[in-house]
């Protein structure tokens, strides 16, 4: 596979994982808020938020797997897994990097045995740090994005930001509201 | 202590509600019942259950959806860089530049309008002399004779993730007068310092090595390697109008 191919690649899998994220979010918020009133079916929501956080962590490290083979993109195992040792948009991959730690920690303590092991303060603790997680890889997506000054790419931006301030502005309400 | 381990009586309602249990099970057990002992006991093994997800049917459309997404992406973008590459190359003033020596008539030598005369102007022919003056006013350029033809000569787009590379070089007397990158990747604050480092650098490599192998900048490995792709193609069609020796 090409240089380019790969950068292609790399590109449209952290498109699709960032808007898998937002879903996923989204779900999650819309699934665990009172205020959204009541699903006939909370395991059809539970069991497709998981699917999607597992998406977002599978097309993340597809991202990662296409710009680290890409020769031409100087990421290496360090600028993979250390933030802030990239020479070229240091800020920028420091984000996608954070972001990509966040989304492993994120799925992988809502895996049933890890899940059961923690405390349940600590699991939403972690659980809610995605939200963080996602802030970021939309920065990362901002400031590193080849497409970032493309129309389509910033009016997704605030599609997205939006679909996603709307669950949470309702579960933060709710909470102010019940307290 | 002896009642402590003798089995105790069990509820006639909690015995009924056991069978009532194991009967609803008995489905879903496994065809292995294997007898411990003739007539006591018989021990079940429940049979392998499948996994049961409440959202089978959306996951398998949101893993298509994001698969198909992932390959149309890619296909779409690959799409659109090679349109702007072509269309930047469409926009580029395309003028015919005629070798009257050797007969050669190219349309793939492009003459730059913008360029001052001066700079594509050729010494030591007044027939040449002419060929930059109307080069520069973007009309058709003669050059007489391969070895003092000379003019100003673009080369092609050379797309890279992070814009445009375009080289446009000044040929007098068969020699790399000047070399001028007209696009070079501006898509950032980052490639502008480095362009602005790197494109000088490149330019004077090339008049200096009169050829397109030049030393890739450090640093700049993708301006490098555009500038290094336009420079041949620029150099190409300065060879086909006779402009330089090939």
């Amino acid at each position: 596979m090409s240089s380019t191919t790969l950068w292609y690649l790399s590109r449209s899998s952290g498109i699709v994982a960032t808007v898998l994220a937002v879903l996923a979010l989204i779900w999650g918020l819309l699934f665990s808020s009172r205020e959204t009133g009541n699903r006939l079916r909370p395991a059809w929501w539970l069991d497709l938020h998981n699917w999607l956080g597992g998406l977002t962590l599978a097309f993340t490290i597809v991202h990662v797997i296409t710009i680290f083979a890409d020769s031409d993109a100087a990421i290496g195992v360090a600028q993979v897994f250390i933030p802030g040792t990239a020479s070229r948009s240091t800020w920028a991959v420091t984000w996608g990097v954070l972001a990509m730690y966040l989304f492993a920690i994120v799925t992988l303590t809502s895996v049933g045995r890890v899940k059961r092991k923690l405390p349940r303060r600590v699991w939403h603790w972690i659980h809610l740090s995605s939200v963080g997680a996602v802030v970021i890889t939309g920065l990362h997506a901002y400031q590193v994005g080849t497409d970032r000054d493309a129309v389509v790419f910033k009016a997704g931006l605030v599609v997205f930001a939006g679909a996603a301030m709307y669950p949470a502005a309702i579960r933060v309400i709710g909470l102010m509201t019940r307290k | 202590m002896a009642f402590m381990t003798s089995p105790q009586p069990i509820d006639p309602l909690i015995a009924d509600r056991l069978a009532r249990l194991q009967q609803r099970n008995a489905p879903r057990t496994a065809q292995n019942t294997t007898s411990v002992a003739a007539g006591a006991r018989t021990r079940t093994t429940p049979a392998k259950s499948r996994r049961r997800h409440a959202a089978r049917k959306s996951r398998v459309a949101a893993l298509l959806l994001s698969c198909t997404t992932t390959g149309g992406l890619t296909a779409l973008l690959s799409y659109v860089n090679h349109a702007d590459a072509s269309a930047s190359q469409a926009s580029a003033p395309v003028n015919t530049v005629k070798a009257i020596g050797s007969g050669v008539s190219t349309t793939a030598a492009t003459v730059n309008p913008q360029v001052p005369a001066t700079a594509a102007t050729t010494t030591g022919s007044s027939a040449a002399n002419t060929a930059g003056g109307v080069a520069a006013s973007g009309s058709t350029a003669a050059a007489v004779g391969s070895a003092s033809a000379g003019g100003t000569f673009t080369g092609d787009v050379v797309p890279n993730r992070y814009g445009n590379v375009q080289v446009q070089i000044s040929v007098v007397n068969g020699t790399i007068t000047a070399s001028t990158a007209v696009q070079a990747p501006t898509s950032d604050r980052r490639s502008v310092s480095i362009n602005n480092r790197a494109v000088p650098s490149l330019n004077t490599e090339t008049t200096q090595a009169q050829s397109a192998k030049i030393q890739a900048i450090s640093g700049a490995t993708y301006t490098s390697n555009g500038y290094e792709q336009s420079l041949q193609s620029a150099i190409d069609q300065a060879v086909t109008a006779g402009a330089l020796a090939g």
